[in-house]
């Protein structure tokens, strides 16, 4: 176990392209850290980073209480479980997970140890003596996990490792993977764009956009209290619903309208006095459906209904022109054109500046 | 299915097959009893059994000529093949500036063809004035100077007379296959390693293999099938060995037969003797020797890995 440290990490591609930029991170010793973020925003770079795989342009990485800058992959200390598996296909099983530690000069007995071991835990056993390709795409991630344990590295690199894997799969993986973590408490930083798994896997997350971290903190603070437009539109499905509009806060008072209509009307707490152009961000759980004529209440008109088991996401329009999805139990029964009252849950609504990126106004609100 | 798509795909493949037939197939069968006779002439033979074939293994020179065949396919394997791999390697890495202009000029030889390279070969192996022979001097004038090695080396004029063509005519071949294919088969495995995954060599990196293990341990045995199958064409191409050395040598083959291969002798038997029923024999007999390298690399081809 070992607490990984990057300090001011760019790297910065022929032609001035920058990947990664300036990234400061710490991650303690036995952490679950998860990236998250869209493709190409930087993610899998810092894990290479970290791993040894791509040089670092600026800045400095440190694993345990060495600077591992110009450190070789195969003296970090490290495995890593790649998206592919890249298991070494001409190998079985056996030799797959012993391969690196007969490189380290382990000897006979403690390898075959470790290798027993491992297929113990992850239940390769029946599997040892054959090769990568008469596996399944489970197996296979389940030998690559285990190439990755037995080496009982400082710290574990996951490179969306169950990206190619079925949907059930994937889930069940999930929760394996989580397990296993609680057993072997190795610090790990584990790269998704999928931010339901990294919801559910990571003790903290790191969300990424195009190459800077955007927010770091537990997935029900990142959840909660997004830092900005782009955190508040990734985390969380369906996507919030985002309005723009014209805010005016006056004495505790907070009045959101769209082209003369409001929208939003009651209080938020920790918004400034403002008259502005705003964006405000409410997520489709946060949407009730209200009785006619209750105060507070919107009138909205029901576009599309999709069924989810016990839930449904509706697509409503209010005003004509403002379309929002909103997720309600299945037995309220609302059907495809029908007209209802929506309102919200106001210690949930969000305030963003009016541009694309836009910070959120109302931070610190639960 | 109507009448007419039935018969499409064999009038598309009519073209082929009617050549196919005409001209590798009935000779193909004619050369059976062909290798039975005696013929004098084009017209007249006698039958005589299978003497043309135990005569080839009482043959000195025939043996001779599989002798220099196996010499030139063992340098085509043994030296061509791990350069080609050798300059695949090196090109295929990232940060190689100029790497389209390298992989055309290892190419390049196939783009003149083979009669061009083998003229050009012929005078750079020239005795007194060859490029060859004017380097080896060259580069032994510049350590003539050193001790012990000073001593030990040939003079100017013996260095400038070393008889390429004419003696020394296998090594002469190999040198120039090797010139002429090792960029032609460099592209095979260069298109190999390409399809290697890169996260393999990543993934080795990590755990701990250096580079000699990573050639050994993950990309050669990623590349297996397509080496075996750069083998195979090298070996059979080898064997069949003719055009290179009836271009290079004198008379085709050297003096003393230090050139002469197996397609050689067969063309001088048949065509320049007149013995077709010798030369026939001696082609079936280079058949058999194709078949062996064919089954031997299906057989390895069979522990094949699936990516």
């Amino acid at each position: 176990m070992a607490a990984v440290e990057l300090n001011s990490v760019w790297k910065i591609y022929a032609g001035d392209v920058s990947a990664v930029k300036d990234v400061n991170l710490s991650i303690e010793s036995g952490e679950f850290v998860v990236l998250v973020g869209p493709s190409g925003c930087g993610k899998s770079t810092t894990l290479r980073m970290i791993a040894g795989l791509e040089s670092i342009s600026k800045g400095e990485i440190s694993i345990g209480d060495r600077v591992v800058n110009d450190v070789a992959p195969k003296d970090r200390d490290i495995a890593m479980v790649f998206q592919n598996y890249a298991l070494y296909p001409h190998m079985t099983v056996e030799k797959n997970i012993a391969f690196s530690l007969k490189i380290s000069g382990m000897p006979k007995d403690e390898i075959n140890k470790r290798v027993q071991n491992v297929s113990e835990v992850l239940g390769l056993h029946d599997l040892l003596k054959r090769k990568p390709g008469a596996l399944s795409g489970g197996q296979r991630q389940r030998v690559a996990l285990g190439r990755a344990i037995a080496r009982d590295p400082k710290v574990f690199l996951f490179d969306e490792p169950l990206s190619n894997l079925d949907a059930k799969l994937r889930v069940a993986m999930r929760t394996e993977m989580k397990s296993l973590h609680q057993r072997l408490a190795t610090t790990t930083v584990y790269v998704t764009h999928d931010q339901e798994e990294a919801m559910t896997l990571g003790s903290r997350l790191v969300v990424m956009n195009a190459g800077q971290i955007q927010q770091v903190g537990t997935p029900i603070d990142i959840y909660n209290n997004p830092t900005n437009r782009f955190v508040a539109g990734f985390v969380g499905s369906p996507a919030m619903n985002f309005i723009e509009g014209k805010l005016q806060v006056k004495a505790g008072q907070t009045r959101f309208s769209r082209n003369g209509f409001d929208i939003f009307t009651g209080s938020v707490s920790n918004l400034p006095d403002t008259e502005s152009d705003a964006v405000m961000g409410i997520r489709p759980q946060s949407i009730l459906l209200a009785s006619e004529g209750s105060s507070d209440s919107i009138p909205a008109k029901v576009d599309q209904v999709e069924p989810l088991g016990d839930q449904m996401d509706i697509k409503i329009r209010i005003h004509d022109d403002i379309a929002m999805i909103a997720r309600v139990p299945l037995q309220t029964g609302v059907a495809a054109g029908s007209d209802i009252h929506i309102a919200y849950d106001s210690g949930k609504i969000h305030f963003f500046e009016s541009h694309a990126e836009g910070t959120r106004i109302n931070r610190g609100a639960e | 299915m109507t009448k007419d798509t039935k018969v499409a795909p064999y009038l598309f493949l009519a073209p082929f097959l009617v050549l196919f037939l005409v001209f590798t197939l009935v000779p193909l069968f004619q050369s059976v009893p062909l290798a039975t006779q005696h013929t004098f002439g084009p017209d007249a033979s006698i039958d005589v059994g299978m003497e043309k074939f135990s005569r080839a293994f009482g043959d000195p020179r025939f043996w001779t000529a599989l002798r220099n065949t196996l010499v030139f396919t063992a340098g085509s394997v043994l030296i061509q093949l791990p350069v080609a791999l050798a300059l695949a390697l090196v090109l295929n890495r990232k940060h190689i500036l100029g790497r389209g202009v390298f992989r055309l000029l290892f190419f390049s030889p196939q783009l003149v063809g083979l009669v061009f390279v083998a003229v050009l070969a012929m005078v750079m192996f020239q005795k007194q004035k060859g490029l060859v022979n004017s380097i080896l001097a060259g580069g032994a004038d510049l350590i003539r100077g050193l001790p012990v090695i000073g001593g030990w080396l040939p003079s100017k004029s013996e260095i400038l007379g070393i008889p390429w063509l004419e003696t020394l005519a296998m090594p002469a071949l190999i040198i120039t296959a090797l010139w002429m294919y090792a960029g032609f088969n460099m592209i095979y495995f260069l298109a190999a390693l390409q399809n290697v995954p890169k996260e393999l060599e990543e993934a080795a990196m990590i755990d701990g293999a250096g580079p000699i293990r990573r050639f050994f341990a993950v990309t050669l045995p990623s590349i297996k099938p397509v080496a075996i199958f750069v083998v195979l064409l090298s070996v059979i191409g080898s064997i069949q060995v003719f055009e290179l050395a009836y271009i290079m040598l004198p008379e085709g083959m050297g003096l003393q037969d230090s050139g002469l291969t197996l397609v050689t002798y067969l063309f001088k038997n048949g065509f320049e003797i007149g013995d077709l029923g010798y030369a026939t024999a001696i082609g079936w007999l280079i058949a058999a020797l194709l078949s062996v390298a064919a089954i031997t690399q299906r057989i390895l081809n069979r522990s094949e890995v699936r990516l």
